[in-house]
This record gives C-alpha cells, sequence and structure tokens, in this order.
C-alpha cells in the first residue's frame, strides 16, 4: 500500500509541475489579468481569482472573469477569443477587452478597439447577442465577431448563474436548487447515523438499502450530483466551485473518507447502490479465485493514475472524466461513454459490485487516503466479496461483519 | 472439484478476464476519445469540410489552377 | 493543433494563413498540397470596352478607349460596394470565359483600344493574370491602367508597377475606424501604395466616394486632401463621387450634390488643383487650366466634347498640365 501511495503521489505531483510547464509553453506569457481589471471596472477592488468557474469577486458584487476559463469551447476563425469581461452584481456588462486571439489580425483588429467593444457595455448577461440585430457585425470578420458574442454571451449567462444566483431564460443546464445542499446533508447525516447504528445492530441491513435507495434518488436523480474524482481533480487546479452543495458534497465526503473509508461508497453513492441492487437479480455470479481478484482490484489505482497525468498535464478535467455515474446522471455523453455505463452495470449480473472493485476511482483515491481499520473480517455474503481482514480501500462499511 | 466444476471454474476466470479487459480498454477509449475529439478532430474535420468542397463544387467549375506568386511556407 | 501544408499569402495586407483545401479571403486563392494556386488566371467574369473617363481617368489619353477586364473577388468587404454582385462573390458561383492574357491582348489591339484596364472588381486579386498580360501589351504597345483599392503589398505592386502605365486608387476615407468598421480592411496600407506607385512614376488619380455620415466630415476631407497634397503632390486628380445606396448600406441617402460641391472646394482649398465631381451633373466635370481658368477639355459624362491641351500644355498661358496626353 506505501509503495502505491508513494508512486501515485510521484505521479500526480510530476504531472502537475509538467502541466503547469506545459501550459506555459502553450500559452506563452501569462496575460496579466489584473491589468485589464482596472480598464473594466476603475472603482473596484478586486480579491483573488477563485471558484468554479473561476472569477475575481470585488467587495460590491462586481463580478470580472476571461471568458475563456469559463467557456473555453466557442472557437473564432483560429481559435478561442479570450476576453476578460466584468459584470455588474446585476450581470450587466460594466466593460469588456480583448486579451488574446489568433484572428486575422488586417480581418478584426477593428474588433479589438473600444469603439467596437463598446456596444457590449450595459447589456445584460441574458441579452441576445445576435449580429446585426442587437451586434453590429463586422465585414469580412463575421465568423470572428460571431466568436466574440457567443463567447461574451455564454461566459456571461454561465458566471451570471454560478457566482451573481442569476439565471436567465433559455438557459441550459442545471436551474437553481438554493436549498439542495441542506437536503444533501440531512442524507449524509441520516446515512452516517444508520451505518453507526448498525455496528452495534448488523441485522438491519434494510437500513442500509433504504439509504441507498434516498442516494439513488436524491443524489443521482434529483441533483446530479454523484461524488466524482473530477471534483478532486478542480481542488487540486485550485477550481473550487462556488456552490454550496458543491462545498457540501466534497466536503462531508473527504472528511468520511479520512474517518470511515468508503462510507460513501456502501450507503449514499447512486452508482454503488444501482450497482448492488442490480447485482442482487439471480443471475449466477463468476466464481473468481481470489488471487486474481485481489490482482485486478489493483486496476482502479493504474487507471486513476492514467487519469491524473491527462488531467494534470493539461489542466483540463474534461481530459480525466470517464466516470459511468458522471454520464449516467448527467444523461451526458457520447456513444464511448454510455456503452462504458452500459457495461458496467450490467457486469453486476455476473460480478458483483464490479465498477466499485475494479475500475472506480474515488475507491483508489479512499485506499490511498485512508487509515487501516480493524473490526471486519468479512463474510461470505459480503457485498464486495472481500477476502477475509480486506483493505480498507474494498470495504464499503455495510458493517454486517462487524463485531 | 468434480470435472465439469472444474471446467466451469475455468470459464468464470476466463470470463472474468475477458470482461475486465474489455472495460478496461472501453475506459482508455474514453479517455482518449476526449482528447483527440479536444486536440485532433477539429482540425481534421475542417480539412475534411474544405477537401470535400473543393473536389465536389470548386473543381468541377472550370477555374483556373495557376500558380500563384508572393506566397511562402509556414513552418 | 495545426496540419501539416499550412502556406501564409503575402500578395496583400491582410496576409491569410491557409491551412490545405483553404481559400483565401480574396476567394481566389487556394492552397493545395502546400502550394498556393490562383483559381481565377485566364477567367474574367467581365471583359467590356468603355471610355477611359470612365475608369475614371481624366488625365491619361483622353477620348480613348479602355479594354476593361476583372475577374471575380476582393480584398475587402465595402459594405458600400457598387459591383458587390461579382467582387463580393466566389469565382464558382459566377459565370467566366476563359481568355488567355495573350488572347485579351489580340482582343484589344483588333478593338483598337490604347489601353487595358484592370477595374471593376479588385485588381489585386488577378494578380498574375494582370501580370502576364501587362507584359504582353507592354510589348505591343498597349497602355496599363489598373482601378485598386491600394490594398496590396509592397513587393508585389512594385515588380507590378513596372509595367503600369496609370492606376486610379480608391481612397475612400482617411480613418482606419472607416477602413476597419466599414471594409475590413487599414488604411495605411492604402496610404503606403499610393506613395509607391508615386515614387515607381505611375501616373495616379485618385477617387473618393463620399458617403454621408460616414466620410462626409469636412475635416477628414480636408487632412486627406492636405496629405495627397503633402505626399503625392498638388497635381493628382482627385474624383469625387456620389454614392447611392447598395450593397449593405441601403439605409442611407445619396450624397446631396451640395455636399459633393462643399467637398470641391475643400479640396481646392487645400491646393489640388484637378478636383472632379463624378456620376452627377455639376460643370465640375471638366478640366480647366490652374493658371488662367481657362476651359481645357469639356466632357457631358465620359463623353470629351472639346480637347484643346496642345503638346500636353494650355494654350493660354502655356501651362504645363500633369497628365498623359499622347
Amino acid at each position: 500500500m506505501l509503495k502505491l501511495r508513494l508512486s501515485i503521489s510521484i505521479i500526480a505531483i510530476f504531472s502537475l509541475i509538467a502541466g503547469y510547464g506545459i501550459q506555459r509553453y502553450l500559452r506563452g506569457p501569462q496575460i496579466d489579468e489584473r491589468s485589464y481589471l482596472k480598464d473594466l471596472a476603475p472603482e473596484a477592488r478586486f480579491l483573488e481569482k477563485q471558484g468554479n468557474p473561476p472569477v475575481y469577486r470585488a467587495h460590491d458584487n462586481t463580478i470580472a472573469f476571461n471568458t475563456f476559463d469559463v467557456l473555453p469551447q466557442v472557437r473564432g476563425y483560429a481559435g478561442p477569443i479570450k476576453v476578460m469581461v466584468a459584470l455588474d452584481r446585476d450581470a450587466r456588462i460594466l466593460g469588456l477587452r480583448i486579451v488574446e486571439h489568433h484572428e486575422t489580425k488586417n480581418y478584426v483588429h477593428y474588433m479589438e478597439l473600444p469603439a467596437y467593444l463598446s456596444q457590449f457595455i450595459g447589456k445584460y448577461a441574458g441579452d441576445a447577442f445576435e449580429l446585426d440585430k442587437d451586434i453590429d457585425s463586422i465585414t469580412r470578420a463575421t465568423v470572428s465577431v460571431k466568436a466574440l458574442a457567443d463567447t461574451v454571451k455564454g461566459s456571461s449567462r454561465i458566471v451570471a448563474a454560478n457566482a451573481l444566483g442569476k439565471t436567465f431564460p433559455a438557459l441550459s443546464g442545471t436551474t437553481q436548487k438554493e436549498y439542495a445542499w441542506m437536503g444533501y446533508s440531512v442524507l449524509f447525516v441520516f446515512a452516517l447515523s444508520c451505518s453507526l447504528f448498525l455496528k452495534r445492530l448488523p441485522h438491519h441491513q434494510r437500513l442500509r438499502d433504504a439509504s441507498l435507495a434516498a442516494g439513488i434518488l436524491v443524489i443521482g436523480i434529483y441533483l446530479s450530483s454523484p461524488f466524482s474524482i473530477l471534483h478532486v481533480f478542480n481542488l487540486v487546479l485550485l477550481r473550487p466551485s462556488s456552490s454550496i452543495l458543491w462545498l457540501v458534497i466534497v466536503a462531508s465526503t473527504l472528511i468520511s473518507v479520512l474517518i470511515a473509508g468508503r462510507f460513501y461508497c456502501g450507503w449514499l453513492c447512486p452508482f454503488g447502490a444501482i450497482a448492488e441492487f442490480i447485482g442482487r437479480i439471480p443471475a449466477r455470479k463468476w466464481e473468481i479465485p481470489s488471487s486474481t481478484d485481489n490482482r485486478w482490484r489493483n486496476l482502479k489505482y493504474v487507471i486513476l493514475a492514467l487519469a491524473v497525468m491527462l488531467v494534470f498535464a493539461s489542466h483540463k478535467v474534461e481530459y480525466g472524466n470517464y466516470e459511468a455515474y458522471v454520464t449516467l446522471f448527467s444523461f451526458h455523453g457520447n456513444a464511448l461513454a454510455w456503452s462504458l455505463v452500459a457495461f458496467s452495470l450490467l457486469a453486476n449480473l455476473r460480478i458483483k459490485r464490479f465498477w466499485c472493485r475494479y475500475l472506480c476511482p474515488v475507491a483508489a483515491l479512499t485506499g490511498l487516503l485512508s487509515r487501516e481499520a480493524k473490526g471486519y473480517p468479512s463474510r461470505s455474503d459480503c457485498p464486495m466479496q472481500n477476502k477475509p481482514h480486506p483493505l480498507i480501500s474494498e470495504c464499503i462499511r455495510c458493517n454486517r461483519c462487524s463485531s | 472439484m468434480h470435472p465439469v466444476q472444474q471446467v466451469l471454474v475455468m470459464n468464470d476466470h476466463a470470463k472474468f478476464r475477458t470482461t475486465i479487459i474489455a472495460a478496461t480498454i472501453l475506459i482508455i477509449a474514453v479517455l482518449a476519445y476526449s482528447v483527440v475529439q479536444d486536440l485532433v478532430l477539429p482540425d481534421v474535420e475542417g480539412y475534411v469540410q474544405r477537401r470535400s468542397y473543393y473536389e465536389r463544387t470548386l473543381s468541377q467549375k472550370g477555374l483556373s489552377e495557376h500558380k500563384a506568386m508572393y506566397w511562402k511556407e509556414k513552418p | 493543433m495545426v496540419m501539416p501544408n499550412a502556406i501564409q499569402c503575402e500578395l496583400c495586407p491582410t496576409e491569410c494563413l491557409l491551412e490545405d483545401y483553404q481559400v483565401g479571403g480574396c476567394r481566389t486563392r487556394i492552397n493545395k498540397g502546400g502550394t498556393l494556386y490562383s483559381l481565377v488566371y485566364g477567367k474574367p467574369c467581365a471583359v467590356a470596352i468603355d471610355p477611359i473617363e470612365k475608369k475614371p481617368f481624366f488625365h491619361f489619353l483622353p477620348g480613348t478607349t479602355a479594354f476593361s477586364i476583372a475577374t471575380a473577388g476582393c480584398v475587402l468587404g465595402c459594405k458600400f460596394c457598387q459591383n458587390w454582385q461579382i467582387s463580393q462573390a466566389n469565382p464558382e458561383e459566377v459565370d467566366h470565359q476563359d481568355l488567355s492574357p495573350e488572347d485579351v491582348v489580340r482582343q484589344a489591339l483588333y478593338n483598337r483600344c490604347r489601353t487595358i484596364t484592370y477595374t471593376y472588381t479588385e485588381p489585386t486579386v488577378f494578380y498574375e493574370y494582370m501580370y502576364d498580360i501587362a507584359r504582353i501589351a507592354r510589348q505591343y504597345g498597349i497602355n496599363n491602367t489598373m482601378h485598386s483599392c491600394g490594398y496590396i503589398k509592397e513587393k508585389p505592386l512594385r515588380e507590378l508597377a513596372q509595367y503600369l502605365n496609370a492606376a486610379d486608387v480608391d481612397l475612400k476615407a482617411f480613418t482606419e475606424d472607416f477602413y476597419s468598421r466599414i471594409c475590413g480592411g487599414r488604411l495605411k496600407p492604402v496610404l503606403d501604395s499610393l506613395v509607391v506607385l508615386k515614387e515607381t512614376g505611375v501616373w495616379l488619380e485618385i477617387t473618393n466616394l463620399v458617403i454621408p455620415t460616414l466620410n462626409d466630415d469636412r475635416v477628414q476631407i480636408r487632412d486627406m486632401c492636405r496629405w495627397i497634397v503633402k505626399n503625392l503632390g498638388p497635381d493628382v486628380p482627385l474624383h469625387l463621387s456620389r454614392f447611392f445606396p447598395s450593397y449593405k448600406l441601403k439605409n442611407l441617402p445619396p450624397t446631396p450634390v451640395a455636399t459633393l460641391l462643399d467637398a470641391r472646394r475643400i479640396a481646392m482649398d487645400a491646393g489640388l488643383r484637378y478636383v472632379y465631381i463624378g456620376n452627377v451633373a455639376t460643370g465640375a466635370e471638366n478640366t480647366s487650366c490652374p493658371k488662367c481658368k481657362q476651359l481645357l477639355i469639356e466632357r457631358k459624362g465620359f463623353v470629351v466634347l472639346r480637347n484643346s491641351i496642345k503638346a500636353g500644355k494650355c494654350p493660354s498661358c502655356n501651362t504645363k498640365i500633369a497628365g498623359v496626353w499622347g
């Protein structure tokens, strides 16, 4: 275990450093964003950039951001157009400056000038931003100007929703559930209490089933935010979200990992719940020799290491997005991703808790972070088919075997 | 163990190995795809669009293909 | 990430970076496998014979005809373009004929045109075609003239200028703002081209389309004329044209004649000796001696009614009149 922790930590740190180096090389000298902030909102004093999406916030709730941090996918003629935008607390544009673009200079240098950009000032994040309607086009530069308008519009909407709590009609994505974090906390506390209760009275396993079912409904379906390694990636890349729900999910799960190992897996994870319930369908389970089983349980660490390298080298959390539950509960993914969902769920007919035992990066993380625990000798009806006295990374604390 | 059982156990082992290797490959494919999608596909798509427009339309219109002056290679 | 075979065009100041099979902003040049090709060489979409006054050239072989030729495409995208149906069109969308450079010269000779004019759209986009025609025309004693927006880089311009006899350049406005917002280009390269043409001895005339609210500011016009006088000389004829709503500027009114007359007044006060007003009958289409004011060339529209210039001089006071008269 120590060797494993060491090697993955080394890989992670190395990737992080390499990542910063690569980003620096690719992007060239850092854009001094702060120097633009003064132009955009001269009165405001901005704090350090933070959040997810990352923004500068001033004391009067003026928000400034680099559109590329928020909406990197919009492309002009030759790559993204990066714009510093400042919004007042009503999500009205105070000012904007283009800080980087690679459009054909001669067609679009006018686009960079305050004279042209001034038409954006005073618009609300929810405005139309349509060319030749509320935005002047520039002849010969239609693609660039549309990209500019889409970048400013899309990122302003996202920032307005996440950092100012203002949503506008026709905004895609999750609607604000302001008290979601409370519901989550209640569920968490309920599950934790039950697990402690079950330590004393292990045969009330139906309580755990209820907790798992609640997990599917609340965390999976209603909130669509299962804990995933992406949360950790964002944390490590210093991009925490400003939504309270996010903070509660990350804090509660990480703390529970440190104290109670894979408690989340056994009581709350919606995907693990579905996996376990499918596994209970009376289909013959394959007999897997203990040695094979043990060996392959290490696979999740290898996959995690791979994802870590990709994400830290590129600084793009998207590159590490492979978890089946992210696809499933956000209902968003390509054919490959959905195949993985189907595959890992179907496998449960023959192999109990297939994803959880061999593939889950959160499980790998738990294995790296948590301490050894005594008192879990395991049984033949272990939901994880664990060997006696399993590793801390394999026990999901159903507590049926706890003495 | 009864020989038949033995055979069954072996098959289970083989099936398990196949399953888990298939899952691994699938995950690697998912990871690789998101990288490729971001870095490679946009350029490839652009090329395919331009090339097909040329082959289908441009080259059929009897336009010239005379070497131009005043240009240079981009490294 | 860039795929291989990318090249950069260096013909006009836009300097398009072209990926494989990408067509330039002018629509007439394409990168095929890492080599740049012209799509319009020998494929004109407009061929006609016009009086040279129409180009407009008032001080270059008056009363003669010009064999005029153009292909589709343009380096700019002016919102007021009068020829936008061909200048803003793709060559594959416009009818064209096959006319080799030799054939062009042959036709010009056959029709007894003393000049071949590269005009209508933007000659820069058919640079190679124009260049080859011009070389052959020069051998046969035919003059080469072009009407261009001047948005071409210095090297190709200098090389072309060896075979050019005259050029009419559009100086559309005197602000970068106008050139950016309304035309999709820049002012400075146009000014640079004007100076280069002057330097290389090409006879120069300038056209300026006066558009209400966009470039009719009196101070702007004055600054522009002062620049012309200072950098090109007071003898460069200036043609002020009347704007008519067209293409993407259909919402503006036609230029009031008073504005044009006023602009002419400003131009002459700035020191320009020959200032004409085109496409409107005002009497400002005639050439008078800058010294003794004697009427030298009387024109009605594009027709020369009377030309009393003798050996390039005013018959009354013997002042040399700038131009190419023989």
